[in-house]
């Protein structure tokens, strides 16, 4: 129903569900929007916590260009974007 | 820039906290950037002012936070906490320009060549206008005026302040003091304009005319001949002088001119905009936005505020307020253009100059205007009285001035003969052909006889 009402109204899905954006630029650049907190962080992994799940970007000397309440920018080689679900 | 200003340190972050500072961070509405991990935690950037406010996170997350270094403004104040002297002296040194900037540095001389430099530097002194003075006391008018009552040469001169320099351009005549030497030369007196004798008091020479004769242009007056006779009243020779006299010519002009009684004049709308622009080595930065008007029609007035320049020599000099007025019409779509008519400060050497103006556009509209019969009459008055004045400059005397004002249906009109007498001073070499040929008649007459 509340999808109804929202596709009716044009809300975009990230505003109405509150689901995370995530934008790859390459393999070199990812921005994360929208997402609750970060997990962990190390220059071969890091985790962010999403709405019901987590992103886990994997690769090699990842660096977090920029960190702040809205944005999250990703830098370095990255080699995988996993998604899992939480429990 | 804007992060230069308010100043960011550059911290490294140490303990197993370091993810929850980091969101404890992001919640309180902290920006941090460039976090990089490392072998003991991580380093990171973010402004000065949370650096300072988040000691309270610092002990929530059990981490250890330590300011590798600060940058921006902020700190670079920090740094150079204990050179307040050289703050002062910089400030000191630009308040200093500008303080130098409103007052004359440099009298230059420009054109002269009778008359030296120290002649009319002294002339000026004694007006009161020296090196060292406030350029606001500088009536620029009135030094013409001063120098040219002052020296009889100087015909014209223009006074202007381009910076701190002031600038004297004369030009000095040299025909009309040839014109006043007094001339011995043997001559005749002529008439100069067509009339009828009034006046004639003869000095020297004998009068072809009396009073009450009409006389033409070029008409002998007063002959530089003067007969040498003897004993029998036989004319036995000439004695030429240089013929002098007092002679009054009463003449007639005709005079005539028109006042189209549709005039036009500006009147200022409330239209109004100003742009300041900044003027460094020769370009022009416009630090706002063009400004548009409704209307087509626009009064631009430059006004310069300042200007600072530095030679290739190290040499600087400063200028200060300098006004430009110019009409033009905008374009359709308003854009504005930068002033015209600035000049930047005079500096003897290629340097690089600075300065800061702003051009300010009032819209006006083109009124028409329909003269009434009294305000053409004083305007048309005006100019008669004007154009008086200057015959009474030429030692002309108006005895009756018949000029009339009306209005022909079409214009205003004034019209009329004025009558005027005027010295004649016209003068002719004598002609001594004509001489030699009477003599030889007198002779050829006593010889038949």
């Amino acid at each position: 129903m509340k999808d109804r009402i929202f596709q009716a109204m044009q809300i975009p899905p990230d505003m109405a569900r509150g689901v995370t954006l995530t934008e790859i630029s390459g393999y070199q650049e990812m921005r994360i929007e929208n997402f609750r907190s970060i997990c962990s962080y190390f220059d071969t992994e890091i985790r962010v916590l999403a709405s019901g799940y987590v992103i886990c970007v994997e690769g090699k000397k990842l660096q977090i260009a920029y960190y702040s309440e809205l944005i999250m920018r990703i830098t370095g080689i990255i080699t995988s974007v996993r998604f899992d679900r939480r429990d | 820039m804007f992060r230069w200003i308010r100043g960011w340190v550059h911290l490294s972050v140490e303990g197993s906290g370091r993810e929850r500072f980091l969101n404890l961070c992001r919640n309180r509405g902290m920006v941090v950037w460039n976090i990089i991990s490392g072998e003991c935690g991580y380093t990171c950037c973010m402004y000065r002012s949370d650096y300072l406010d988040c000691g309270d996170l610092v002990r929530k997350a059990g981490v250890k936070v330590t300011c590798i270094r600060e940058y921006g403004f902020p700190g670079y104040l920090l740094r150079y906490r204990k050179r307040q002297a050289f703050f002062a002296a910089f400030f000191l040194s630009l308040w200093l320009i500008w303080f130098a900037s409103l007052h004359l540095w440099e009298i230059q001389i420009e054109n002269n060549l009778y008359y030296t430099d120290d002649q009319i530097l002294s002339c000026l002194k004694e007006y009161g206008i020296l090196k060292g003075i406030r350029k606001s006391k500088v009536d620029c008018e009135a030094i013409e005026q001063e120098l040219r009552d002052t020296f009889e040469r100087i015909s014209w001169s223009a006074v202007s302040v381009e910076g701190t320099v002031l600038k004297v351009n004369v030009a000095e005549n040299y025909g009309t003091l040839e014109a006043v030497m007094a001339d011995t030369k043997p001559g005749d007196l002529v008439a100069e304009t067509d009339g009828v004798v009034k006046t004639l008091v003869v000095r020297k020479g004998i009068a072809q005319v009396k009073p009450g004769d009409s006389v033409t242009r070029g008409q002998v007056l007063i002959s530089g001949s003067v007969p040498r006779h003897n004993d029998a009243q036989e004319v036995t020779g000439y004695e030429f002088v240089h013929a002098d006299a007092d002679v009054r010519v009463e003449s007639t002009i005709s005079y005539e001119d028109s006042l189209n009684p549709d005039q036009t004049e500006k009147i200022y709308v409330k239209g109004k905009g100003c742009v300041y622009h900044i003027g460094l080595a020769g370009r022009n930065f416009s630090l706002s936005g063009p400004v548009r008007l409704f209307w087509k029609l626009t009064d631009r007035i430059s006004e310069a505020v300042g200007a600072v320049g530095i030679s290739g020599k190290g040499k600087m000099s400063s200028g200060s307020s300098m006004n430009t007025t110019s009409s033009t019409n905008t374009t359709e779509s308003g854009t504005d253009e930068i002033g015209s008519g600035f000049r930047e400060v005079f500096l003897p050497e290629p340097g690089i100059s600075f300065h800061f103006y702003k051009v300010e556009q009032k819209e006006y509209r083109i009124c028409h205007r329909w003269l009434s019969e009294e305000e053409a009459s004083v305007l048309l008055q005006k100019k008669i009285d004007e154009f008086l004045e200057n015959m009474q400059k030429n030692q002309d005397v108006v005895v009756e001035n018949q000029v009339r004002i009306y209005y022909d249906s079409v214009v205003y009109r004034a019209s009329g003969n004025i009558v005027f007498l005027s010295p004649q001073a016209g003068y002719q070499p004598i002609d001594y052909s004509a001489l030699e040929t009477e003599g030889n008649q007198t002779e050829q007459e006593n010889s038949e006889e």
